[in-house]
């Protein structure tokens, strides 16, 4: 037992992972598929994707390197990361733009995109982008121009009703037919439905794993979730990611069953809402050496899971296809699904009105028995940043203690480090009353 | 056009100076509410047919401080910050209600503070597709006005009838049609209207009462028609830009020896250049006008139609260079930057990128900007 201020605090158990290997290797498959798509005879699509990734699956095994194949690898060196931003900004992009869009560009300017690791060229066979953040349209439209190749957007609207599901549902029919007619290829309705059922219950598999760090000690950090998010960004419709989660969520039970904690120690326990910046390590470590540990937050519950928010700002994961009872035959089923996917069970819709968000942020408080709010006010992002003011406001009212700073997340020049460092230790020391580990 | 004398122009300007009251007055002369809108692509002829005056919500130009624990001025634009603002400040007090829609999220923040610390009898949010060129687009946008058209009507106690839509938008095209000839004018060099002139003709059509602003619209084209009096030879700009009251802007580049000639700014053009069509059902090609409208950057893909847009405007009217005003922190402009650079140098024409002051011009943007007109000149 050890002091937390006035209070003391317990050692936990930790243990490493066991599927993390497996989710390394997801990683490294899809990496390598962008570069073998084509010898494989299949089609490479550009876009950041991430949703309705089954709607591309009709088409067959596809690769989606998003915008950036090598941006996890940029990200971790930041000499790279400046590299590629200020090409951009040569260009006459301004700094306000979305920084990893503009990373993006920057791998696109520099030549990166195009080239495999051994330095084949690559041409992706089109560009397909789901519209939620209009940076991401602006950048498909970019990277179809600078390939020639044909571009497709598919407008997600903000609302959901009648009207909206039908747009939706019109477009992703639209899309089938585009597809087929830039590709030459035959759409096979029983992969959709096949890719849909994995995309829909990893996503579902998803929430409930974030549900489990509601337990204390939590049996993973946001580090983790971080990093165990990643096949579903890029990979969430096919049957070895669903395979995967399941293995996850069981791992994740039996750590509570043991009491295994993400971090050994657990005195205080924080959401981190809004992304952290990519590259700075060192806000994770010290919150460590506080017995600090980031249960979650919003980004990487929403981004990857589905959710039925509830009226008192709630979030629940919502049934499987199959506990829905659900019965998927048809293209028109799948797709209708798909648009139940993502305007029912996505509180990503919710984003540009902060209305209801702001009593999600205190409900999450009170869920993920936190201690209180880390936010980083990252001025690139607008559409996580929608809000964001009137949040903290109504978060600091509900007595929870915020600390706040400012850095883009993919923008080393933002990261002010002894500004950012000094604040949150002021927020451990002062406003927590913690005290350093021994 | 030195000593010119237009009392429509100067009617013009009297409403924008004293807005609030103009709009209090039309309240208590006709008896009738008066709504905000946040932004263009509000259908401001729904409003306009319940019986209700439309105005524009504007930023003014004071400091918008008092809006920034709501609003952060570290990544959210001034113009939306002073909306809020001026709506803090109480100076919006006679608002009966508040419409936006999902096309700027700047603007969107405005609309959501507004809810929560300024409440009104009244407000409503339509959701708009970004993928504006998209074929399905305006069937769902239709769709979102027929709901507003049907909440208002409730709201007022008097469904909004197809007859009051036509009616409306005959009123709107009417305004569109009679700014337009004012600006067919300026392609003249010997008789137009100065640019400041028609910055304010467009913003004083967003804050009155559109049969009156027509009225005047024809009183100025009389009095324009009738001017003997001719500009001397000068230097044609265009100005491009978001939303942002510039007609300090536009004042300052006219008494710097250049002409603004035509624009692709939202005070502009962009508010006014098309039509509804007066054909099949009036809520549908509402739906449709709003959506072809020229484009803002974040709604403008896969084409490029806004940039070709401004091009063509500049070649119409044979400007001799372009000023972008790049309100703080707008990044959909931002994305616009290199492409609208690189499209009106393949066209000859210089392109400069003028970081805006939300308060009023200072003495960097006139030196900026002389020494642009100045290098024009030289050419």
């Amino acid at each position: 037992m050890g002091k937390r201020g006035m209070s003391e605090y317990k050692s936990y158990k930790t243990r490493p992972l066991e599927c993390w290997p497996m989710m390394k290797e997801l990683r490294r498959m899809h990496f390598r598929h962008t570069w073998e798509a084509h010898d494989k005879g299949e089609v490479a699509i550009m876009g950041d994707v991430e949703w309705f990734l089954s709607l591309c699956a009709g088409l067959g095994d596809f690769a989606n390197p998003s915008y950036g194949p090598y941006t996890t690898g940029i990200m971790r060196d930041i000499n790279e990361t400046i590299r590629c931003l200020e090409k951009v900004e040569s260009i006459g992009y301004k700094h306000d733009i979305c920084a990893p869009m503009r990373c993006n560009l920057g791998q696109l300017f520099l030549g990166m995109v195009d080239k495999a690791p051994n330095g084949k060229l690559f041409k992706p066979d089109f560009v397909f982008q789901p519209n939620m953040c209009f940076n991401m349209a602006k950048t498909g439209q970019i990277f179809a121009e600078y390939f020639g190749i044909p571009y497709f957007v598919l407008d997600v609207p903000h609302t959901d009703t009648k009207q909206s599901r039908e747009y939706l549902f019109l477009q992703m029919q639209e899309a089938i037919e585009w597809m087929q007619k830039v590709t030459g290829r035959e759409y096979d309705d029983e992969k959709l439905i096949e890719s849909l059922h994995n995309e829909w219950n990893s996503m579902v598999l998803w929430a409930r794993i974030c549900m489990l760090n509601q337990v204390v000690p939590a049996p993973l950090n946001f580090r983790q979730l971080w990093s165990l998010r990643l096949p579903l960004r890029t990979l969430r419709h096919k049957k070895e990611t669903l395979e995967f989660y399941q293995i996850l969520y069981d791992e994740v039970r039996d750590r509570i069953k043991d009491q295994i904690s993400a971090q050994g120690v657990e005195v205080a326990r924080l959401l981190q809402e809004n992304l952290p910046p990519f590259f700075a390590h060192e806000l994770f470590k010290i919150a460590d050496q506080y017995g600090v540990v980031y249960v979650g937050g919003e980004l990487p519950f929403v981004t990857m899971g589905a959710w039925r928010v509830l009226d008192d700002g709630t979030w629940q994961a919502p049934p499987t296809l199959e506990e829905s009872g659900r019965s998927i035959r048809s293209r028109d089923d799948a797709l209708w699904a798909l648009a139940d996917l993502y305007l029912t069970y996505n509180a990503t819709l919710s984003w540009p009105g902060y209305g209801e968000r702001v009593k999600d942020y205190i409900k999450r408080v009170k869920d993920w028995h936190a201690d209180g709010v880390v936010f980083n006010l990252d001025p690139s992002c607008r559409v996580g940043n929608a809000g964001i003011e009137e949040a903290i406001l109504a978060v600091k009212e509900a007595g929870v203690p915020v600390c706040t700073y400012s850095c883009e997340e993919a923008d080393p020049r933002t990261f002010n480090r002894r500004q950012i460092m000094n604040k949150l230790l002021l927020f451990f020391t002062e406003v927590l009353g913690l005290t350093k580990l021994p | 056009m030195q000593g010119r004398s237009m009392k429509a122009a100067q009617k013009f300007h009297e409403v924008i100076v004293n807005r609030h009251e103009y709009a209090e007055q039309w309240k208590k002369r006709k008896g009738r509410p008066v709504f905000g809108c946040l932004g263009d692509y509000v259908p401001e002829e729904v409003i306009y047919a319940a019986g209700i005056l439309p105005v524009r919500v504007l930023s003014g130009h004071d400091l918008p401080n008092i809006a920034d624990r709501h609003i952060s001025p570290d990544k959210w634009c001034p113009f939306c910050r002073g909306c809020l603002a001026e709506g803090l400040r109480g100076k919006y007090h006679y608002l009966d209600g508040i419409v936006a829609t999902l096309s700027c999220f700047h603007l969107q923040q405005s609309f959501d503070s507004w809810q929560k610390h300024i409440p009104l009898p009244y407000s409503y949010f339509l959701d708009i597709p970004f993928y504006v060129q998209g074929h399905l687009a305006s069937k769902f946008f239709a769709s979102e006005i027929e709901q507003f058209v049907d909440s208002l009507g409730k709201q007022m106690e008097q469904p909004i009838s197809k007859d009051a839509l036509l009616k409306a938008i005959k009123v709107y095209n009417e305004n569109r049609l009679l700014m337009r000839k004012a600006y067919e004018l300026r392609k003249s060099a010997m008789l137009r209207l100065s640019g400041a002139e028609a910055f304010e003709m467009v913003l004083a059509s967003m804050l009155m009462d559109k049969e009156e602003h027509n009225r005047l619209l024809e009183q100025m084209l009389s009095e324009v028609a009738h001017d003997t009096s001719h500009a001397e030879e000068s230097i044609s700009l265009m100005i491009i830009g978001a939303e942002s009251e510039d007609t300090e802007i536009v004042r300052l580049i006219e008494s710097l020896g250049a002409d603004v000639v035509v624009d692709a700014h939202s005070i502009g053009t962009r508010y006014f250049w098309n039509d509804v069509s007066m054909d099949g059902e009036p809520v549908a090609s509402i739906a449709t006008r709003y959506l072809e409208k020229v484009p803002y950057p974040q709604m403008d893909f896969p084409e490029n139609l806004g940039v070709t847009h401004a091009v063509k405007l500049a070649r119409d009217f044979k400007v001799h260079g372009a000023v972008l005003l790049l309100n703080a922190h707008c990044d959909p402009f931002q994305w616009e930057i290199p492409l609208l650079s690189r499209r009106f140098e393949e066209n000859g024409i210089p392109l400069m990128v003028l970081d805006l002051n939300p308060v009023k011009p200072d003495a960097q943007m006139q030196d900026r900007l002389e020494a642009f007109i100045e290098m024009l000149g030289q050419d």
